[in-house]
C-alpha cells in the first residue's frame, strides 16, 4: 500500500495534555488557539461585532490586513466552524471579528455569552494588500464588507494615494464609520448603494461611471455570489482578470457539469454527486466532517483513491489517484472513490 | 445467476430470488436511513461519556499501579482497570472512531482519519487491512484476511494443510498475543514463512510504519512508565503487560464470536465486481454472527456484539445498533435469512467446535461426524 502521507505516531498524545488543561483553565491548550469572548457588541439587527481574547498560542504578529480566523462553534454536541474576517487586532492583542447572522453558527456565535470559550485558528489567507500601489479599487457586497474595512484602513496607513470603494449593501453596517472615513482622508472615495432603497447590480457601465481609471487599479473584491460572478465576467471580459483579487464565502458550483457516481470505500456507501463532493454526500444521507465548507480549513480533507475533481476554486482538474482533496471545493468530474 | 457470490450448500438460509434480494436490500437501505436521520446530540453525548471514562479509567489506573503496585489487591485492581481501560479504548472508542462513525462530530480528536489507537496496530494499517479488505470482502477466502489470519484454519472451504493440525494451540497463542498479531496483519507474514512468497527483506520494508507504532507502544508500556515509577517499576511493567494480555484476549474473543462460529458462512472468489449492493448486506449477515448480553457487554465489545449491523452499516454510530438490532432481525425472519445470534458463551464454544473441526482434513472431519451419528443411533436405540 502506498499512502500519500508519512506515518508518524504520536508520542505524547495532544488531545489529552489538552483535556487536562482545559480541566484547569478553559482556554488552556498546549497548541491550539482558543480564545474567550470579552465583548459582543451590536453594530446594527444582525451585525455583530465580537472581541475575542486569545491565549498564548495565537501568533497575532503575523496579522495582515484582510486576513481572517476559523472559528469553531459547538452546536448540539457537534463543532460547526465557519471562517471569519478579522476587523482589526487591538493593542491588547484581542481579535475582532465581525458576524452577520445568517446561518446557524453565526447565530450560535453571536448568542454566546462573555466569557464563553470557543477554538480559533491562526490568521489566515491571502486576501492581503499588496505592498507598493498608487490607486486600488475596493469593491464589498454584505458581510464582505469586514475584510475590506480592514484592507481600507491598511491602505490609509499605507498612505495609497486613490481609494475607491463600491459598497453594495441592504443593512447599512459599518456605513457610518465609512461616511467618517470619506470625510477625514480626501484620497478616500466612497461610493454607497443601499440595495434596498435602489436595486443596483455591479456592471461595467456602473465601474466606468465611478472609477474611470479601473481598468489601470489593483481591484479587491469580497461578497456575495451574484456581485462575485459579474465582477469576473467583466474583468475576464477586458482580460484584466489578473488585477482582481478576490475573497469569496460562498463556493460557486458548477451546475453544467454532469452527475457523477462517488464510493465512500470505508463507509461502503455510494451516491450521486451533483454538487460538490461534501453537499451531495449530505445529501445522500452521509455525514463526513467538515468544517468551514469554502476550502480553508482541511477539516474535510481526505484521500481520493481514484477518479477525477475539480477544485471549484481555481478550476484545476485533478486526475491523479491517492491524492488528497477538499470536499467541500471538489467537484466529480468522473466516477470517483474517496477513502472515507 | 442472481447471486455473484456463491452460498455454500449448508447455507441455514433461504435462496432469495433477485426481485427479492432486491426488495430486502431496499428494507435494509430503509432500516439505515431511518437511524442515521435520527443521529444528533445523543450520539455526541455519548461518545465523549465514553471517551472521559478512557481517560479517567487511564488515569486512575495508572496512578494506583505507580503508588500501591506493591500492595497485591491495589495491583490487582490496578492492572484490571488498565486492561478495562484498554479494552473499551480499543472497541467502543477507537475501533468505532476509526470506522468514521463519528466523523460527523467535526472533531479532529475523534475524527477516522486522524485517529491512532492504544495498541500495536497503526490507524493506517488497520484502516486498509480491516475497513477497506474485511468490511468489503468480508469472508471471502483467499480476499478477507480476517479468515484465520494466515494462521489458522478457520473453515473447510480454506485448503488444508500440516500446521492447521496444530489449529487449537495455535488460535490459543493468537488470543494471548492478538494486538501484535493485528499490528503485523498487514504484512502476510505466512506469506514469508509457510508459502516462501514474500522475502524477508520486504517484509522489512513494509514494516516500516508497524516498526514505529510497536517502539511507541512497547516505550510507552515497558519503558516510560515503570521508568516514572521510580521503585514500583516492576509492579507497574507486569500491571501494563497484564493488562495488554487481559485486552488481548478480550478483543480476541469479540472478534471470534463475530465470525468464527459455527453457522457463519465463509464464500469463495467469485465476480464479487457484479455483486449488488443488496447481495453484499446479505453475505454480511450471512458471514456474521451476534451475541446477546447486558448493556455493558455490548460497550466491552465496542458493540461488535451486533456484528451482523456492524457489517451492515459500518459508519454508523455503534451505540445505534442496538436499535437497528430488532428491525435487522425482523427483516431476517420475513425473508427466511438465518439470523446467527446466541449468548457469547454459546458462541464461543461453537468458535472451538469449528476450530477443532478444521484442524482435520475434510475427509477426516467428515468421517469423525459420520461415526458419530453412528454412534448416537446406536445408543438411541
Amino acid at each position: 500500500m502506498s499512502h500519500v502521507m508519512q506515518y508518524q505516531p504520536q508520542w505524547i498524545r495532544e488531545d489529552f495534555i489538552d483535556f487536562i488543561a482545559e480541566k484547569v483553565n478553559p482556554v488552556w491548550a498546549w497548541k491550539k488557539v482558543k480564545a474567550s469572548i470579552v465583548d459582543v457588541h451590536m453594530l446594527n439587527e444582525d451585525f455583530y461585532q465580537i472581541q475575542l481574547q486569545p491565549n498564548h498560542n495565537f501568533q497575532a504578529k503575523t496579522f495582515r490586513a484582510g486576513q481572517s480566523i476559523l472559528v469553531t462553534v459547538v452546536i448540539a454536541g457537534v463543532r460547526q466552524q465557519r471562517s471569519y474576517s478579522i476587523v482589526k487586532i487591538t493593542a491588547q492583542g484581542n481579535i475582532v471579528i465581525a458576524v452577520k447572522r445568517q446561518g446557524k453558527v453565526s447565530n450560535a456565535l453571536t448568542h454566546l455569552a462573555r466569557g464563553s470559550v470557543v477554538e480559533i485558528s491562526q490568521v489566515q489567507g491571502d486576501f492581503t494588500l499588496s505592498s507598493s500601489q498608487d490607486s486600488i479599487l475596493l469593491l464589498a457586497s454584505g458581510s464582505g464588507i469586514t475584510a475590506i474595512y480592514s484592507l481600507l484602513e491598511q491602505a490609509l496607513i499605507q498612505k495609497v494615494k486613490q481609494i475607491d470603494l463600491l459598497y453594495f449593501t441592504r443593512d447599512n453596517a459599518f456605513h457610518s464609520e465609512l461616511l467618517q472615513l470619506a470625510e477625514q482622508y480626501s484620497q478616500f472615495h466612497y461610493h454607497h448603494f443601499n440595495t434596498v432603497a435602489q436595486k443596483q447590480h455591479l456592471s461595467v457601465e456602473l465601474l466606468e461611471s465611478r472609477v474611470t481609471d479601473f481598468k489601470q487599479r489593483q481591484s479587491y473584491a469580497c461578497g456575495a455570489k451574484g456581485m462575485m460572478q459579474s465582477l469576473n465576467q467583466i474583468y475576464q471580459h477586458l482580460g484584466i482578470a489578473d488585477q482582481l483579487k478576490q475573497e469569496y464565502f460562498q463556493v460557486v458550483v458548477d451546475e453544467t457539469a454532469a452527475v457523477q457516481p462517488v464510493v465512500f470505500l470505508r463507509a461502503q456507501q455510494e451516491f450521486e454527486a451533483k454538487t460538490n463532493l461534501l453537499e451531495s454526500a449530505e445529501q445522500a444521507g452521509l455525514r463526513p466532517a467538515h468544517g468551514c465548507r469554502m476550502g480553508i480549513c482541511n477539516t474535510c480533507t481526505c484521500t481520493k483513491v481514484s477518479g477525477s475533481t475539480k477544485n471549484l476554486l481555481t478550476g484545476e482538474i485533478d486526475h491523479d489517484s491517492n491524492t488528497q482533496i477538499k470536499l467541500c471545493i471538489s467537484q466529480a468530474v468522473s466516477p470517483v472513490v474517496i477513502n472515507l | 445467476m442472481n447471486m455473484s457470490v456463491k452460498f455454500l450448500e449448508n447455507s441455514k438460509s433461504k435462496h432469495l430470488s433477485a426481485k427479492q434480494t432486491a426488495e430486502f436490500g431496499e428494507k435494509v437501505d430503509a432500516i439505515r436511513r431511518e437511524i442515521m436521520d435520527s443521529i444528533g446530540e445523543q450520539d455526541a453525548q455519548y461518545i465523549y461519556k465514553i471517551r472521559d471514562f478512557v481517560r479517567y479509567s487511564e488515569i486512575a489506573s495508572r496512578g494506583m499501579l505507580m503508588f500501591g503496585g506493591w500492595i497485591p489487591p491495589v495491583w490487582l485492581m490496578g492492572t484490571g482497570l488498565l486492561g478495562l481501560s484498554k479494552i473499551v479504548e480499543n472497541m467502543e472508542l477507537g475501533h468505532n472512531v476509526m470506522h468514521g462513525q463519528f466523523d460527523w462530530l467535526n472533531d479532529p480528536n475523534l475524527n477516522g482519519a486522524n485517529y491512532d489507537w492504544d495498541t500495536m496496530a497503526t490507524g493506517d494499517d488497520w484502516k486498509h487491512t480491516h475497513n477497506y479488505i474485511h468490511h468489503t470482502y468480508t469472508n471471502i477466502i483467499g480476499k478477507d484476511h480476517d479468515v484465520g489470519y494466515g494462521l489458522i484454519r478457520v473453515s473447510e472451504a480454506q485448503k488444508w494443510e500440516p500446521r492447521f493440525l496444530f489449529n487449537i494451540p495455535l488460535a490459543m497463542q493468537l488470543m494471548v498475543f492478538f494486538e501484535w498479531y493485528v499490528g503485523l496483519q498487514n504484512l502476510h507474514l505466512e506469506d514469508a514463512i509457510a508459502y516462501k512468497t514474500k522475502t524477508w527483506k520486504e517484509v522489512w520494508v513494509d514494516s516500516a510504519k508497524f516498526r514505529k507504532k510497536a517502539v511507541r507502544q512497547v516505550a510507552k508500556d515497558y519503558v516510560f512508565f515503570p521508568l516514572i515509577a521510580g521503585p514500583n517499576a516492576l509492579p507497574v511493567f507486569a500491571g501494563n503487560a497484564v493488562a495488554n494480555v487481559i485486552r488481548s484476549l478480550w478483543a480476541s474473543a469479540v472478534i471470534f464470536n463475530g465470525h468464527f462460529t459455527e453457522d457463519t458462512e465463509t464464500f469463495e472468489p467469485d465476480n464479487t465486481e457484479t455483486e449488488t449492493r443488496a447481495e453484499w448486506y446479505l453475505r454480511q449477515i450471512r458471514g456474521s454472527s451476534n451475541f446477546s448480553g447486558t448493556e455493558w457487554l455490548h460497550i466491552l465489545s465496542g458493540n461488535l456484539s451486533h456484528q451482523i449491523e456492524h457489517h451492515l452499516f459500518p459508519d454508523m454510530p455503534a451505540n445505534r445498533y442496538a436499535e437497528a438490532a430488532p428491525k435487522i432481525r425482523a427483516l431476517c425472519a420475513e425473508y427466511g435469512i438465518h439470523y446467527n445470534e446466541a449468548s457469547f458463551m454459546k458462541q464461543f464454544g461453537s468458535v472451538w467446535v469449528r476450530l477443532a473441526k478444521c484442524s482435520l482434513p475434510n475427509s477426516w472431519t467428515a468421517s469423525i461426524m459420520q461415526s458419530k451419528q453412528k454412534l448416537k443411533t446406536l445408543f438411541r436405540f
